[in-house]
């Protein structure tokens, strides 16, 4: 399958199964739409054209163009799980308009915060029924994490005597609105988060008219003046210990964070807040379509779409004007493409590994697929809270704990085993994948999205193995920017 | 060539070496709400790098 493309004023062609990508000329960009569209006239043909029908041969024999459709092998989960989403709180500081964890949030508040017990169970069940995963991945979500420090350093505490005892590594990543960000918070981030991701949605008015403080004293302000302010000291204090580090050139010195924002139908000139964001020395970036049902005040209508698709187009041009000032980088999350390497057909085949590999837990210990399911009973996947193990106390545990203990990673307070959760609903998760959808395999996006977001295609209708039409068209356009700044890069 | 530039040559990596599992989850990176694989990276290929340049685990 080939797809063909203009963008940034250039020509490109993408061989999908392969992931070849070519920069054609504009005669050598019709040629080849014409012969994908059975439309070329190939009775009488100029010198130029007779030395791209070359050029296409040499393709060809490189096997750069026209492979053939990829035998997929059905992929068998081996039980693994490899990440988890900890929501150790269900307080929040702020009210989003578009918060899809709003109907969490309003759990009575003695069960909002998880106990630092349970979130080091936590951390000890993912590292015991992390099969052979060497890196596991925790990231602390809410509501606000930051309303519960006890249970992230715990979790982290904890995460690093695993990493002693086992050759298990963790990254942990902290997503916050940055709001309660304290100096104290920062150095202990700073010190152990690989991956910060703070949510700003770009210029002040369009933040602080969706991005509200709660509280007695500040109910209803925006919050955006606090959360850049504390959001700079941070990255400041990051990049510094960054060029301490600088001779580890794969940036894993808990050096990586990005400024997350949602653009909704009011700031669809999204690019608008890209540059604020920029201007305000912000460097990584990562802007999302909000995702609301229909009829939300904040939900992107099917008309907003091409002009958001316009945008991601008048993004990357500017991303190439600054590219070419080169004064300092600007790195927009979904344009990062790396098209020399990347991830592996297996994983592109799979995406996010939602309900099987990845899991969130809530702070009751529910688990769901993943983040955007907490709270919605018919996925709700077990408790790790309900089987914490009491040997001493429960003689019909005592079975799991010896378990438990053969695997390596000695601890008085033992976690529950896999078998805590629906393993047949797990299984069921595992064998989704973008070959179920009869649309997607068909597709020329599909080993960049991998199918797309399962919760999205639940939440509008769709079901699981539906898809998300809104985000498909943006995800398309998205990439062949992507594609196009990594080719012109090179 | 003169009017097609080669910029990328089968990248997508198949077969029995891959699938490893060890790659990032998406959605922790920084999107939460749209999963994008394809701008993910290989963690096979930096695990190499990393342990033959800084000979750390982390």
């Amino acid at each position: 399958m080939l797809h063909t493309f203009k963008c940034l004023g250039r020509y490109f062609l993408l061989d999908v199964e392969s992931g070849s990508v070519m920069q054609l000329d504009k005669v050598a960009f019709e040629i080849i739409n014409a012969r994908i569209s059975g439309t070329g006239n190939f009775a009488s043909k100029t010198k130029k054209e007779l030395e791209i029908e070359q050029e296409i041969e040499e393709l060809r024999e490189r096997g750069l163009i026209d492979s053939p459709p990829t035998v997929h092998a059905k992929r068998k989960w081996d039980g693994a799980i490899k990440a988890m989403c900890l929501n150790v709180s269900h307080e929040c500081n702020l009210t989003c308009g578009y918060c899809f964890a709003a109907d969490v949030i309003a759990t009575p508040m003695t069960e909002a915060n998880m106990s630092p017990e349970l979130a080091v169970r936590a951390i000890e069940f993912l590292a015991a029924n992390s099969g052979n995963r060497r890196y596991l991945e925790v990231d602390f979500f809410g509501g606000e994490p930051l309303l519960n420090m006890p249970a992230v350093r715990a979790a982290v505490e904890r995460g690093r005597q695993i990493e002693k005892e086992t050759d298990k590594v963790f990254r942990f990543t902290l997503t916050t609105n940055g709001a309660l960000l304290t100096d104290d918070i920062i150095d202990f981030v700073n010190s152990e988060i690989s991956n910060v991701v703070i949510s700003i949605d770009g210029r002040k008015e369009v933040h602080n008219a969706v991005r509200k403080l709660k509280g007695i004293r500040n109910d209803g302000q925006g919050s955006y003046d606090i959360v850049v302010e504390r959001a700079k000291e941070l990255i400041k204090k990051r990049d510094k210990r960054a060029e301490g580090e600088k001779k580890n050139i794969f940036n894993d010195g808990n050096t990586d964070y990005f400024i997350r924002g949602t653009y909704t139908t009011k700031n669809t000139d999204f690019v608008s807040d890209v540059r604020w964001l920029y201007n305000e020395g912000f460097n990584n970036l990562s802007l999302e379509p909000v995702v609301l049902a229909d009829g939300h005040a904040l939900a992107l209508k099917d008309s907003d779409i091409e002009r958001c698709v316009d945008e991601y187009e008048r993004l990357a041009e500017e991303m190439l004007r600054r590219e070419k000032k080169a004064d300092r980088e600007l790195k927009f999350f979904h344009f990062n493409i790396d098209l020399a390497g990347g991830p592996c057909e297996s994983k592109r085949l799979t995406a996010c590994g939602a309900g099987y590999e990845y899991i969130a837990v809530d702070p009751m210990g529910d688990v769901y697929p993943c983040h955007q399911f907490v709270g919605q009973a018919e996925y709700r996947l077990g408790n790790i809270a309900e089987r914490l193990c009491h040997c001493e106390e429960r003689s019909d545990e005592a079975i799991s704990c010896k378990e438990y203990s053969t695997r390596g990673i000695a601890s008085s307070a033992l976690p529950p085993r896999n078998d805590a959760l629906n393993q047949q609903k797990m299984k069921e998760f595992s064998g989704f994948s973008l070959l179920d959808k009869p649309e997607c395999t068909k597709c020329w996006a599909k080993y960049y999205c991998g199918g797309g977001c399962m919760a999205n295609a639940v939440m509008c209708g769709a079901g699981i193995k539906g898809i998300h039409k809104q985000s498909c068209k943006l995800m398309k356009k998205r990439i062949e920017c992507g594609i196009a700044l990594g080719a012109i890069e090179k | 060539m003169k009017h097609i530039k080669v910029i990328a040559e089968k990248p997508i990596k198949k077969g029995a070496e891959t699938g490893c599992g060890e790659c990032r989850q998406s959605c922790q990176s920084a999107c939460k709400t749209s999963c994008t694989v394809g701008n993910q990276s290989c963690e096979q290929i930096t695990d190499y790098k990393i342990n033959r340049v800084v000979g750390s685990k982390k």
